[in-house]
């Protein structure tokens, strides 16, 4: 039985499933550099659906508008409330680009106002250490997207933990890999994504 | 006059003297304290607590005087101011006296010396109670003006303590609505609490001077002003509820609480009528028509139709955006907005994408505007080559489940055959069997038709064709038969061992074809006992099916399973993942609403008044989160400060009831889990 299980939301407008090789990355990572129980493959869950409160950390993504239905909403409302941590990334790697722009939209339409998430969080402290905050990816430094290198991520804080992760940084692309090929890097880019998962199962 | 009369008239007057003084004392002390705490602009309660300790003087004055209760020591207390008397004095109090200590005792004149000394010893504190008595009414007459000289500055006439009247005995709300709103300005009288929208201007007076009334809204002090001889204070409602307090200057002056319950203006509901739903065609020309319902709960102001048209795939994307049909509708509660989008303006091509949905906005200028928005829809155009995998219509339950009804009526009608056997004569068995054997042999071609329609091969033909195989099928013929039908392009699918894929998806399908030949061969024949053994062979090869995994296309690559152990360099993973429960939601919130519930339940049988403002203060709270509770705590606010007690009761039952929330709804009884 394993404690562990990475979820990708499904929602209904747009391309969710853009980054399929990410989810066994991570877990590829999860498995590599902690001792957490973790299931060798991820789940695919609907938003709009129940099954959604099993996880305690879904990963979102996409380029395409996104546009929540009511179900979706509902429910994701109550996956925070629940004490559920979303992490949603831009696979645009683009702040004028529309799954930024209908995206926060969405989400602040949820959760409320995004800010800034300072860099001295314990996200960036609670496996890994991330001195200057979440690690650039080489989309941002090879001047793709919009062109920013994006110093924070953003997101919304309740009751002292962060229910929302929100990133420009584009790690769909960056962890988007099959896993066997991470012995060609020099360093494992993947490793911020241990420190999510490990900040949505212990805080 | 014998010697012990004498000091029997002097012990009198001692205690009389000694009393006076403890008065005089006393009450000097208690004035000069309580003229001190008054100066000092100390509240009731501490200038009577002050004032106490003259009572305290006193009785300690009065506790030396004790002593004169002994004759013999009001002699002892003589002999010691006149020690001329030898002890005399003492010898003639007890009784009876020689003659010559008699003498001896009303030899010296002690009695008019000690009965002036005494009386000498009065005027002084009679003088310290006029001064007390003096500093008193000079420091009422000093902290008086405090109120009645801010009071003068402004109307002469009303100085005074006589002429202050409390200036929270009644007060007027009025409340000036939003102008965007349209609504009317109201006034009530006396509410505890005003249900207003954000934004809304009230104005709370009373009558007297701004001077004798302190307000606040929640911390934050509000200045009270003088308008046509009454006091004012302005304040707006604000996002969320808040207590306005109002507190009166005067020495026993009342405290108020108005609860400020906002009234939030809900964005605009909008429903995108047309399209009605979402769809993907294969090339996108002329024009769709949009229509959308838009309602509002105080009025419109304007509304359009937003497109985003999504082009390119992968990690290329362009987008476009386009605002349709902006329409203004003046404040008007309700409407509808229509447009026609001509996609051949868009020039779509394959792959893009097209999102509709529409947007209105509220007249709210004041936290707003409220923005609402429908549905999106999209249309979307195919790609060349995708309508396989794009075009999935829903579809009715799968063949399997038709045959294994059929099945098992099958087995029942061959049961009762078997138990009618010997009761039957040959030919009618015969006949009954071959019936039987008939339905088997349509089922059986069903069958083969799910067989086959698996393999991608045409199903058979109709009900006794040419095409329904004849006899069993070995695993070689049903390979030859689908390699027939072209189904050669090689499949992705996972198999377990060396089998291919056709055998790995229609074992059990072709388990329950051949079982079912063996079951009509035998009907054939009338043997209906020697029949249900293959039928139930079959009837079990297709629940297997039915069990089997489905396996749903989706043109992605097989997802990537990571080898945990691998990873780890050790262990085996089995692969099982864990259903988690939801995660326990403490209420921190209803623990302390329950715990202020319980504090005002303990003012109700003291000070009923307090009581409501406890649950006035516990209204603003749940204003936010708990409607129900704090309507019934309005109630129970209303009806705890005059309403009798039977009405109170039940208003304090529906709070209670409020508090625990709405009742739990289960689908069934709980299971059993024995006696506690």
């Amino acid at each position: 039985m394993s404690d562990f299980v990475f979820a990708t939301a499904q929602y209904e407008s747009g391309d969710w499933d853009s980054a399929p090789l990410l989810p066994a990355n991570v877990i590829d990572s999860i498995a590599r550099y902690t001792s957490i129980d973790v299931a060798p493959t991820g789940v695919i869950v609907p938003l709009s659906a129940p099954a959604l409160f099993r996880y305690p950390l879904v990963y979102l993504t996409g380029h395409l508008p996104v546009r929540f239905t009511a179900a979706e909403r509902d429910n994701l409302r109550a996956f925070a409330e629940r004490g559920g941590l979303l992490f949603v990334d831009d696979h645009n790697h683009d702040v004028d680009g529309v799954f930024h722009k209908t995206a926060t939209e969405e989400l602040t339409r949820v959760y409320g106002p995004l800010r800034a998430i300072p860099n001295k969080h314990v996200l960036y402290r609670c496996f890994f250490t991330f001195d200057d905050g979440p690690p650039t990816t080489s989309h941002e430094l090879n001047g793709w997207g919009d062109n920013l290198v994006h110093k924070t991520l953003s997101g919304v804080d309740r009751a002292g933990r962060l229910s929302l992760i929100y990133s420009s940084k584009d790690y769909s692309s960056e962890w988007n890999y099959h896993p066997d090929n991470k012995r060609f890097l020099s360093v494992d880019n993947t490793k911020f994504a241990v420190n999510l998962v490990v900040y949505a199962l212990t805080r | 006059m014998t010697a012990r009369e004498r000091l029997l008239a002097l012990r009198r007057l001692l205690v009389t003297v000694a009393v006076l003084r403890a008065v005089l004392v006393g009450a000097s002390v208690a004035l000069l304290s309580a003229a001190v705490a008054r100066a000092l602009g100390a509240p009731m309660d501490v200038l009577m607590l002050v004032a106490s300790t003259g009572l305290f003087v006193g009785a300690l004055m009065l506790s030396r005087a004790w002593s004169a209760r002994s004759l013999a020591r009001v002699a002892l207390w003589v002999e010691e101011r006149h020690p001329s008397l030898r002890y005399a004095l003492v010898t003639a109090t007890e009784a009876p006296a020689s003659l010559d200590v008699e003498r001896q005792a009303v030899a010296t004149p002690w009695w008019d010396a000690e009965r002036r000394a005494l009386l000498q010893a009065l005027p002084v504190p009679a003088v310290a109670l006029l001064v007390a008595l003096a500093a008193f009414i000079l420091a009422r007459m000093l902290a008086l003006p405090a109120v009645s000289v801010s009071v003068g500055s402004t109307s002469p006439s009303a100085s005074g303590a006589g002429r202050l009247v409390d200036p929270l005995a009644a007060i007027r709300v009025s409340v000036q609505p939003p102008a965007y709103s349209g609504r009317p300005a109201i006034t009530l009288n006396d509410a505890a609490s005003i249900d207003a929208l954000v934004g809304s201007r009230l104005t709370v007076s009373g009558s007297g001077e701004a001077a004798l009334v302190r307000a606040s809204l929640d911390s934050s002090a509000v200045v009270a002003s003088n308008a046509a001889g009454r006091w004012s204070v302005n304040v707006v409602v604000p996002a969320r509820p808040a207590l306005l307090r109002l507190r009166s200057t005067m020495s026993h002056g009342r405290e108020r609480l108005v609860v400020l319950a906002p009234e939030l203006d809900a964005p605009p509901a909008v429903t995108l009528l047309a399209p009605a739903r979402d769809t993907t065609v294969r090339a996108a020309s002329g024009s769709l028509v949009l229509r959308a319902q838009l309602r509002d709960d105080i009025g419109l102001r304007d509304a359009n139709f937003e497109i985003i048209v999504s082009s390119g795939q992968e990690e290329t994307f362009t987008f476009r955006t386009a605002v349709l049909a902006r329409a203004s509708f003046s404040g008007r509660r309700d409407g509808e907005l229509e447009a026609r989008l001509s996609l051949d303006s868009l020039a779509l091509k394959p792959g893009d994408i097209v999102q509709m949905r529409a947007v209105a906005r509220d007249g709210n200028d004041v936290t707003g505007p409220g923005i609402g928005s429908s549905e999106t829809r999209a249309l979307r155009v195919a790609r060349a080559g995708e309508y396989d995998s794009v075009a999935v219509e829903a579809a009715p339950p799968g063949d399997p489940e038709g045959q294994v009804l059929s099945q098992r009526m099958l087995i029942t009608l061959t049961e009762a055959l078997a138990r009618q056997r010997r009761s039957l004569d040959r030919p009618t068995l015969l006949t009954e069997s071959r019936r039987i054997a008939a339905d088997q042999a349509r089922l059986r071609k069903r069958v083969g038709d799910v067989v086959f329609q698996r393999t991608g091969a045409e199903p058979l033909g109709e009900e006794g064709d040419a095409g329904l195989p004849e006899g069993k099928l070995t695993p070689e013929q049903l390979l030859a038969r689908a390699r027939e039908a072209g189904a050669d392009e090689g499949s992705p699918m996972d198999v377990e061992g060396d089998e291919t894929p056709i055998l790995a998806l229609n074992k059990p399908l072709l388990e329950a074809f051949n079982a079912m030949w063996d079951a009509g061969r035998a009907l054939e024949q009338g043997e209906p006992t020697q029949a249900l053994p293959p039928m139930r062979r079959a009837l079990a090869a297709i629940e297997r099916a039915r069990q089997a995994e489905r396996i749903y296309l989706r043109g992605r690559p097989a997802a990537v399973i990571v080898d945990v152990a691998r990873a780890r360099l050790a262990g085996k993973d089995k692969g099982e993942t864990t259903v988690m429960d939801p995660r326990f939601t403490a209420d921190p919130v209803a623990r302390r609403r329950a715990e202020s519930f319980a504090r005002a339940s303990a003012l109700l049988a003291s000070d009923r008044n307090a009581a409501a403002d406890s649950l006035l203060v516990m209204r603003v709270g749940a204003l936010d989160d708990a409607p129900v509770l704090a309507a019934a705590l309005d109630t129970a606010a209303r009806v705890t400060r005059r309403g009798t007690a039977e009405e109170v009761a039940m208003a304090w039952a529906r709070v209670r009831r409020a508090l625990g929330g709405p009742p739990l709804r289960r689908d069934s009884l709980p299971a059993w889990e024995g006696a506690p």
